[in-house]
């Protein structure tokens, strides 16, 4: 018999690892955001914790043509491109289905899965893919593929230090497209904003009062928030209370190109 | 990190299909105490896997939540009672309902796709 008390202690100690290790990562990524950070730069660190051969990540608004973001080689372009000129491998379904797809060998898939994507990549020396959704909330940003010359599964810790890499490139993605500056995603991660329910609840308010999309909407207010001087949490509550309305001509935010500017 | 579970109620619901599959995983590891420990591990990333579908989860109702405020003018609780009545009267998961909400803000501002029609 399963308690329920055994079922909360299962859930906290999940999202207490996973806490966790979003820290010890959110650490490591700091170490290299000084000057200098952009999804390269991430990609770079992911491959690294992950302990894969490459990573790159996909940009697959609905806005925008889906195109390859930053990889950290060759092969991974190669991965890339594939994906973005046939729709097909890890990151194009972790995008398309919102949820982890491990391949842990190429030439195990079953005939007719990814025929277009199988070939080049399995030439190209690629035995191992695996892709996880870059989302916040319902926005789908694109997906964050993995990929190794060796064939076999990822380990739990592999697999977990993916997940919070792609977490923090969703969050990264939404500061570049608001143009900010390093320092103000460095901020971002430290605070812990991305799983704040009142962030979440102020961008639905936002999309509705500007007219734009959820995703938009996050970009806006993490703007509105730099220009002013302000953490992205307090913007999110004064919109949640009320008291900020981003239709008030007052605000003044400067009107933003759509997600990946198209 | 504070504010990571607060808002209890709506995370109770919100919940309810991860809650499912953490009952079913547990069920799974009673009924594998047996099993050797590698398969308990791999069991251990699914969970972790479940958690986190869990927090996106979470986020997007916060999103179709603020959506239906702004629309309706109305309160975060009464924003989520809504969310609840129309996933009982069209009897669809709360989960399906909050992504349509968050997206149709979306789609309404989506430039039309090519008319391949023609």
């Amino acid at each position: 018999v399963v308690s329920s008390k055994a079922l909360r202690d299962r859930r906290a100690s999940s999202s207490s690892l996973i806490v966790e290790r979003r820290r010890q990562i959110v650490t490591r990524v700091l170490d290299g955001v000084t000057t200098e950070f952009d999804l390269q730069r991430l990609c770079e660190i992911c491959a690294d914790v992950a302990d894969v051969g490459g990573a790159g990540i996909l940009l697959m608004s609905d806005h925008a043509p889906r195109r390859s973001a930053p990889t950290t080689n060759s092969v991974t372009a190669l991965i890339n491109e594939l994906q973005v000129g046939f729709d097909e491998g890890p990151g194009a379904d972790a995008h398309r289905f919102g949820r982890d797809v491990l391949e842990p060998d190429l030439d195990a898939l079953p005939s007719g899965r990814w025929s277009a994507f199988q070939g080049p990549a399995r030439d190209a020396g690629v035995r191992a893919v695996f892709g996880f959704p870059v989302r916040v909330g319902a926005v789908r940003l694109g997906a964050l593929s993995l990929h190794s010359d060796r064939a076999g599964q990822l380990s739990d810790d592999q697999r977990i230090n993916a997940s919070v890499i792609a977490s923090l490139a969703a969050q990264a993605i939404l500061c570049l497209e608001a143009n900010l500056p390093p320092a103000e995603l460095a901020g971002e991660l430290l605070v812990s904003a991305a799983h704040q329910m009142a962030v979440h609840q102020a961008a639905g308010m936002i999309a509705v009062q500007l007219d734009v999309s959820v995703g938009q909407a996050l970009v806006h207010m993490r703007a509105h928030a730099f220009a002013h001087r302000r953490t992205l949490i307090d913007v999110a509550q004064e919109v949640v209370d009320g008291r900020l309305r981003f239709d008030d001509a007052r605000v003044g935010t400067r009107l933003l190109a759509p997600l990946f500017g198209a | 990190m504070t504010g990571l579970f607060d808002d209890d109620a709506a995370e109770l619901i919100a919940l309810r299909d991860e809650v499912a599959l953490l009952i079913a995983a547990a069920l799974r590891a009673n009924a594998a105490q047996l099993a050797e420990a590698e398969r308990v591990e791999h069991h251990h990333a699914d969970q972790i896997a479940d958690m986190e579908i869990a927090l996106t989860h979470r986020d997007l109702i916060g999103q179709a939540k603020g959506v239906i405020m702004a629309t309706m003018n109305c309160s975060s609780d009464e924003a989520f009672d809504l969310l609840v009545k129309q996933s009982q009267h069209e009897n669809r998961k709360l989960i399906v309902i909050a992504t349509e909400i968050a997206d149709r803000a979306d789609r309404r501002n989506r430039p039309r796709a090519p008319d391949t029609s023609a």
